[in-house]
């Protein structure tokens, strides 16, 4: 009956055993998840440049584009000087004032009956895009 | 009653066994990385912080037990034979193994996804977020751009 319990005991630490390293393994285990990076980009309408560049007092440059528009309705002005997103810089045919310091990084929204809009560039600036979008009729 | 080595070895057994009780790891996929709506030329930058565009993750598992993370992380997002840049800095990860995790005021912030992290799973496990920036040119081609980031998450045995 000794022999039978210490048999019994041997086998139970080798059981034991075989499940703490079974368990440590599942510890090391990995586990791993794959998600999805998405992006639209969006098609700008049309700008063409009317004016070449004139000096500013400042030194700085005025341009001038004309926004091709085939129907009329409200649209998005973004500007980015130098790749940073600008909207101080803008302003929309005189008629409505499209300059905003305290929302730089902000969308312009604005009904535009005159299709012109100047940007007001820094002294320094290197390129000046302007990306116009509709956002609705 | 006799006294029975066996047995006393048994029972020490039994409960080495239940002291080894672990629990396996699983990551949910809280949130993908949206950038939504690019303009050509203008990077756009979706920060770790920004509830709902950030990538969020979240890995259960034994509390208190160390893991690793390691990101695989895409340098381009693919549209049918075009390709955009991306970029991901050494600080666009945080992490948060409290039970009640606070993206803008994450326990570990401004982590390095290019290397590997280690942090202990809460209660709860741990919740993981991710920016990045995406940086199309100033003629790219308009359209869905979609890229894969692989998350491996692993114990460490600590």
């Amino acid at each position: 009956m000794r022999n039978l319990c210490i048999t019994a005991g041997l086998l139970s630490v080798f059981l034991a055993f075989s499940f703490a390293r079974a368990a440590d393994a599942d510890q090391r285990s990995e586990a791993s998840a794959r998600i999805r990076v998405t992006a639209t980009v969006i098609r700008p309408l049309g700008l063409m440049r009317i004016s070449e560049l004139e000096g500013r007092p400042d030194g700085g440059q005025v341009e001038d584009w004309l926004l091709r528009r085939p129907q009329a309705g409200d649209v998005s002005v973004h500007v980015a000087v130098d790749g940073e997103t600008r909207s101080e810089f803008v302003t929309d045919g005189g008629f409505v004032a499209l300059r905003s310091n305290d929302r730089p990084t902000d969308l312009f929204t604005a009904v535009l009956p005159a299709h012109r809009l100047f940007a007001d560039l820094p002294a320094r600036a290197d390129s000046c895009v302007i990306t116009v979008i509709y956002v609705g009729d | 009653m006799r006294f029975r080595p066996g047995l006393v070895v048994a029972a020490l057994a039994i409960l080495l066994m239940g002291a080894s009780e672990t629990r396996g790891q699983n990551i949910t996929v809280t949130n993908d990385l949206v950038f939504g709506e690019v303009f050509p030329g203008i990077p756009k930058t979706i920060t770790r912080k920004t509830a709902g565009s950030a990538a969020e993750f979240h890995v259960s598992g034994t509390p208190g037990a160390e893991i690793s993370i390691d990101f695989t992380l895409p340098t381009y997002m693919n549209r049918s034979g075009y390709n955009m840049q991306m970029v991901f800095t050494d600080a666009d990860c945080a992490v948060d193994s409290s039970a009640s995790p606070d993206q803008s005021n994450p326990g570990a912030d401004e982590l390095d996804p290019w290397h590997t992290i280690t942090y202990r799973l809460g209660s709860s496990g741990l919740t993981i977020w991710l920016g990045g920036m995406v940086i199309p040119k100033l003629i790219q081609t308009s359209g869905d751009y979609t890229g894969t980031i692989v998350l491996t998450v692993a114990y460490t045995g600590n």
